[in-house]
């Protein structure tokens, strides 16, 4: 049987394909390695890394206001690194774009440090007001394409960014 | 040395019709007091980011009849957001010219001491495999914009200035207008 991170990968890049965007940026994670993967190798979509998060949200947000469709895939400690420029730019120039953030933290952590700002970090969302749709256990994993490409049209709907954060390794909500 | 006013006077005769994109703070005010243009989008915030963007423009006009996307950055941005040079180094985005204004200070917050006093910003951008030219005087200027805009591949333009500040109104815009003005503009050019 697929391990639930495998079927995750799968339902993430079925959902970034039925979006069909321009451009996608990534920062490297191990969690969703097989989603980078696949768009490294894609033949119409073009995938680059980003040197670091904040740099990426104002490429994504150049990209969007040039009139392209950009996604961008990171870990949640990358919100940290771009909350700046996600609000007073993103935000505040009602720049559409769709962020995919993979948690960190909550069972299954390895790290002893990053829990510290991914356990706080939907509370640190919701006080920047930046909306932010979750997906987990709670949310069959059928319905995860679906919530990530409606996700990118209320973006563009709604004229600002939208986080979609995923917790990829199963379990009990963090 | 020639003053960021006056470079930019030259600047603004050369981009009608060319996408710019301008820093937070004095930049973005005395760029606007020369006349506004809906190509021309300011950045009332988020020091350091213009690059970034300016980048992101350039990768989505690649296909168009605009010669350049221009990102003015001070040399106290462009430090705060070195990632930027990196990230135009590796995508080469063809259309990008990138114009650092370095009066080796932070200018419009007082003038207090910026890393470029001590580094030389065009070697940083040469050092991240990026065409530069660096100018100190406004002929030099001027002949570095029209080499920036015919250039096939990313460039960045190195300009020293002094530390004077023209004072210039705030601009205080609802930046979603200003925007969608930017964005309106380049979709109805494209």
């Amino acid at each position: 049987m697929a391990k639930f991170q495998e079927v995750a990968c799968k339902e993430i890049i079925k959902g970034i394909e039925d979006i069909h965007p321009d451009y996608f940026l990534s920062i490297p994670c191990s969690t969703v390695g097989p989603v980078i993967k696949h768009f490294e190798e894609h033949n119409e979509i073009k995938s680059f890394p980003v040197s670091r998060e904040e740099d990426g949200v104002g490429i994504a947000a150049g990209i969007s206001l040039g009139g392209k469709l950009p996604v961008m895939l990171i870990q949640d400690t990358g919100i940290g690194n771009s909350i700046l420029a996600i609000t007073t730019f993103a935000q505040a120039y009602h720049v559409p774009m769709l962020i995919l953030v993979t948690r960190r933290g909550g069972f299954g952590e390895i790290n002893s440090a990053v829990n510290l700002f991914s356990e706080p970090l939907p509370r640190i969302l919701d006080d920047a007001a930046v909306k932010t749709f979750k997906l987990d256990y709670k949310v069959p994993l059928k319905e995860w394409n679906v919530a990530i490409s409606q996700a990118a049209k209320y973006a563009q709907d709604t004229h600002r960014p939208i986080i979609v954060m995923f917790n990829i390794k199963g379990g009990a909500e963090q | 040395m020639m003053s960021r006013m006056d470079a930019l006077k030259v600047l603004y005769t050369y981009t009608e019709n060319i996408p710019v994109i301008s820093s937070c703070g004095n930049t973005s005010r005395e760029w606007a007091s020369l006349g506004r243009r809906d190509n021309h989008l300011y950045m009332v915030d988020t020091m350091g980011l213009t690059p970034s963007v300016a980048i992101g423009v350039s990768l989505a006009i690649e296909d168009s009849g605009f010669k350049k996307c221009i990102g003015i950055e001070g040399d106290g941005g462009v430090l705060m957001n070195p990632n930027s040079l990196a990230s135009a180094s590796y995508l080469q985005p063809e259309k990008w010219l990138l114009i650092v204004f370095d009066n080796g200070c932070f200018g419009s917050t007082g003038g207090q001491t910026s890393f470029a006093s001590k580094i030389d910003i065009a070697g940083v951008a040469r050092g991240f495999q990026l065409e530069t030219l660096a100018v100190d005087n406004l002929e030099d200027f001027e002949k570095a914009v029209v080499t920036g805009l015919e250039a096939e591949g990313p460039f960045v333009i190195h300009a020293k200035i002094n530390q004077e500040n023209h004072k210039a109104t705030f601009i205080n815009d609802d930046p979603a207008v200003l925007a969608y003005k930017f964005s309106s503009f380049i979709e109805g050019e494209k």
